[in-house]
């Protein structure tokens, strides 16, 4: 039954078809071979979406489309610009540093990347070909699902079961989201000296930063809040997702003014089509899922993993090497449906930290949306800049060696994932 | 040879999963192997309720899961998880044993549902980070976290609580941040969730007692020669046998763990026992409203004898 | 159906094509505010409930529940826009390799692909929908049959949009795939 899946999808995969689509024929196709009853598959396609933790998916990008029209992400790059404007590689630092603080409040990549996307390309343009900025802001936008709060943590939590909790996730990922964002500017400013590109941006002056700070202030408290609250316990991710809605819209309707009321069904309409792809994915993944139980693949692989190696090392080197190239080929939310919940308990039977595991995993597949041929950033990016697919790819590769350079310190060092997560009791 | 899937959503350690073993054994004793049991335990196949819809449809042949995923659609149900209804489990499975088993039996088979056994999930007993809890004046203004069910929220308004409803997945960080101050589970489910970690007072209060089912799809039953329905409805009475008595064995022996862990454990006096009781008689008369009051008078009149 | 940012106006579709395309246009427009209230029912519950426990310090008793409806609905209805604009991602590195010909009839060749899971999911969502009504939604008095109408709804107007595109070719909405309300 298992195969029959498997080779269903990737002959629908490579002929072209939606990936959701190609999963959910290939599910089809083993259910009924099986002998298997097909109301199984609406089933299985309501109950997975029909979960509270997955509510923050379109929670976190109506408060992302609400920051965007709210005019925010313009005090943002108002912001950056007034602090790193004048660094060689200029314009770039400014998108990175906005892309940060708006990651810090986005949740998804996709979303940071349109919302960086359709503000920052003209100011780019401006001293950047656009091949160039669209690689920039593809990663800067990749900070989103890293630094917290992130959809992609949400739902590894969700696939994981009660090993590992969406808070511990969220700590875990500000120490390698910091390292990863200063790893951006330097390489940014390496490639603006090397291909000579002209200095832009305002020249710094401290008071020029004070008043953009003041102006951004309200902006800059909105993570503090927002993930304080959910790390600390106060409010459960979702709950804390529509607090970051309520935020956005008092900030843009009375603080920035920008918001009108007749903006709102949009936002809502756009943020609902955001979060279907991640749910049409979920939806017919959890059927692939379902056909792999009762195949009893998960318990085959284990065992077959477990004759392989019984070093805990090993197993993450092999774990990661897979996801590299499951991340080329499968949309990272498809990936975590299917492939959490057979790989996070075998860790915790080698002895892994579950947390530490996860980590890995999740940015692993983060990193894989900026790889292609299945990278959802860079069609992102080409659908905005009308850059080339093959371009872009080009673009973006120091910037992808960089992220899988900062996995590897975090493999090799795990205290970078770890430390801030124990001191605050995850 | 006939396969038979079994679903259902305890965890691996729990009773009701051992309990599907026995049953996975006996039957394929019995039917000399004409028939074969694949059981998928701990939510493989989805949550409980998911379960229960896959049952439903005939995708799967039976679940083993608690009456709770079945008082909506057989509201009868509902007068078995009365509050404060029984004394002891003893006197739970004798009623359930009697007429009004059959009673349920028959209202379930109307919907589709063969129910081929009740066991034990247990007494629900409260947990709490305030003050320790005997009387009923305890109850007065705590934040406890209750399942989606108008009886319990009913029952907990009665008693002066502030009931809260929260997916199970996000109670323990809850009580953590003390966000809510309670919350009411069996022994073992407080002691594998490891909310003794983020509690302090425990109270026998055994507001209600849950029981475990198990449900087989009619049109599937129906379809098995009546050699293999004698053994199925046989395996199945030997495996609850067994599960009864295990999670009776068990179920103080997660009291003790949790004490071992440092809850501090009140018990409540009797008199204390009549007074929560007489300050929830009116959930009964509003159950009436959604559920035939002679159903509900003859689960009040058996549990009291 | 990878590359949402390169449209081109779609073909002058005329006759029926064009009915088609003009009812599936107006479906869209009838389901988009669908959508819109189902988030900001949402939003509002789970924004509530927040309030109601910080501030008033009592719950909603059915709030968890009904914003996972409406959740539900929002997800399975917006599924049928996402694919008018191509927003599902696939593997197009072959597809790019073949002639232009070859590439519309694989394309229409997916859709059709995508047409066949939708009817399955369509009949299959209809029985557990019919299965289910006579269950009531645990902390309200209606069916919970309601969760799975969407998934219902969600297939017959994916099977709508793809069956236009089966017909009419991957552009045909052109530039409008983007185009938020009916024309
Ligand atoms: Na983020
Ligand atoms: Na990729």
């Amino acid at each position: 039954m298992s195969a029959l899946a498997v080779s269903v999808f990737a002959v629908l995969a490579l002929i072209g078809a939606p990936l959701a689509f190609a999963i959910g024929l290939g599910a089809v196709a083993a259910l009924y071979m099986g002998g298997f009853d097909l109301v199984v598959l609406p089933q299985r396609m309501m109950f997975a979406v029909n979960s509270f933790p997955l509510m923050a998916i379109p929670l976190f990008m109506l408060a992302g489309e609400l920051m965007v029209k709210a005019g925010i992400v313009d005090r943002l790059v108002s912001f950056a610009n007034s602090l790193v404007g004048r660094v060689p590689g200029g314009v770039a630092h400014v998108t990175i540093v906005a892309g940060m603080v708006f990651a810090s409040v986005s949740g998804a990549a996709v979303a940071s990347a349109s919302a960086l996307g359709s503000t920052l390309v003209p100011a780019l343009r401006k001293t950047y070909p656009d091949g160039y900025s669209s690689a920039v802001i593809a990663s800067a936008a990749n900070l989103g699902p890293v630094i917290p709060p992130s959809n992609a943590m949400i739902v590894y939590a969700l696939m994981a079961g009660s090993s590992v909790s969406v808070g511990g996730m969220f700590m875990a990922g500000i120490v390698p989201g910091i390292i990863l964002a200063l790893g951006f500017m330097a390489l940014a400013t390496l490639i603006a000296k090397r291909r000579g590109y002209a200095l832009s941006g305002t020249p710094f002056s401290v008071r020029n930063a004070l008043t953009e700070t003041r102006r951004a202030g309200l902006i800059l408290m909105m993570p503090v809040i927002v993930v304080g609250g959910i790390v600390g316990g106060i409010f459960t991710a979702t709950e804390g997702a529509a607090i970051a809605v309520v935020y956005a819209l008092v900030v843009g309707l009375f603080v920035t003014r920008r918001l009108r009321v007749a903006d709102l069904p949009g936002c809502l309409f756009r943020a609902a089509v955001m979060a279907a792809m991640v749910g049409a994915l979920i939806a017919f993944a959890s059927v692939v899922t379902f056909v792999f139980t009762l195949d009893l693949v998960p318990m085959r692989l284990s065992s077959w993993i477990r004759d392989l190696t019984s070093d805990p090392m090993t197993f993450i080197l092999l774990v990661m090497a897979m996801l590299l190239v499951v991340g080329m080929l499968i949309e990272s939310n498809a990936a975590y449906i299917m492939l959490v919940p057979l790989f996070a308990p075998m860790a915790i039977s080698y002895g892994i930290d579950p947390l530490f595991f996860g980590f890995l995993f999740m940015y692993n597949l983060v990193v894989g949306m900026m790889t292609p041929p299945v990278g959802v950033l860079l069609f992102v990016m080409s659908g905005i800049t009308r850059v080339p697919m093959a371009q872009l790819t080009r673009e973006v590769a120091p910037f992808v060696a960089l992220q899988f350079g900062v996995l590897a310190l975090c493999v090799a060092f795990p205290p970078l994932v770890l430390w801030l997560p124990s001191l605050f009791g995850f | 040879q006939t396969v038979l899937r079994v679903a259902g959503n305890f965890p691996e350690e729990h009773s009701a999963t051992g309990a599907m073993n026995v049953f996975k054994e006996e039957v394929e004793r019995l039917s000399g192997g004409d028939l074969v049991v694949q059981n998928f335990p701990a939510m493989q196949l989805g949550g409980a309720q998911e379960n229960v819809d896959q049952m439903r449809s005939g995708a799967i042949f039976a679940v083993f899961t608690s009456i709770a995923y079945f008082t909506r659609s057989v509201p009868e149900l509902e007068a078995v998880s009365l509050p404060f209804l029984f004394d002891s489990r003893e006197k739970a499975f004798e009623v359930m044993d009697g007429p009004v088993g059959k009673l349920m039996d028959k209202a379930l088979l109307e919907q589709g549902f063969v129910n081929l056994g009740y066991g034990e999930l247990g007494f629900r007993h409260v947990t709490n980070s305030v003050r320790p809890l005997t009387r009923l004046e305890d109850f007065q203004g705590l934040k406890i976290r209750l399942q989606p069910n108008e009886v319990h929220l009913e029952t907990f308004r009665a008693l002066g609580a502030n009931p809260q409803s929260l997916d199970i997945s996000e109670l323990y960080s809850a009580l953590q941040q003390k966000v809510l101050d309670g919350e009411e589970n069996p022994y073992n489910i407080i002691y594998t969730r490891r909310f003794f970690e983020v509690q302090k007072y425990l109270s026998d209060t055994g507001h209600f007692f849950d029981f475990i089912n198990v449900v087989a799809n009619k049109d599937a039953f129906d379809a098995l020669s009546p050699e293999n329905q004698e053994a199925v409805r046989s395996a199945m009475r030997s495996a609850i046998e067994w599960q009864r008595a295990e999670a009776a064995r068990v179920d103080l022996e997660f009291r003790e763990k949790l004490v071992a862990e440092g809850m501090q454990f009140d018990e409540i006096p009797a008199e204390e026992r009549a007074r929560l009781r007489e300050a929830t008689t009116s959930i009964a008369e509003s159950l009436k409203e959604r559920v035939d009051p002679e159903v509900i008078d003859l689960v009040l009149e058996q549990a009291a004898q | 159906m990878s590359d949402p940012g390169h449209p081109s106006p779609g073909p002058a579709a005329a006759g029926t094509l064009a009915m088609l395309r003009r009812a599936v246009d107006l479906t869209d427009a009838l389901s988009r505010w669908l959508i819109v209230a189902a988030m900001a029912a949402m939003t509002l519950l789970i924004s509530a409930q927040v309030f109601h426990r910080y501030v008033l310090s009592s719950s909603i008793d059915a709030a968890d529940e009904l914003s996972r409806l409406f959740f539900v609905w929002s997800i399975f209805l917006a599924i049928p826009h996402g694919i008018r604009r191509g927003v599902h991602v696939g593997i197009d590195i072959v597809l790019r390799l073949m002639p232009g010909q070859a590439q519309d009839l694989l394309q229409r060749a997916s859709a059709l692909a995508g047409l066949l899971l939708m009817a399955v999911v369509f009949v299959t969502a209809l029985g557990a929908a019919a299965d289910k009504w006579g269950e009531l939604m645990p902390t309200l008095p209606v069916t919970a049959a309601l969760y799975y109408i969407p998934v219902c709804i969600c297939a017959l107007h994916s099977a709508l949009h793809l069956l236009l595109f089966a017909l009419g070719g991957p552009e045909i909405w052109g530039d409008d795939a983007w185009k938020e309300t009916a024309s």
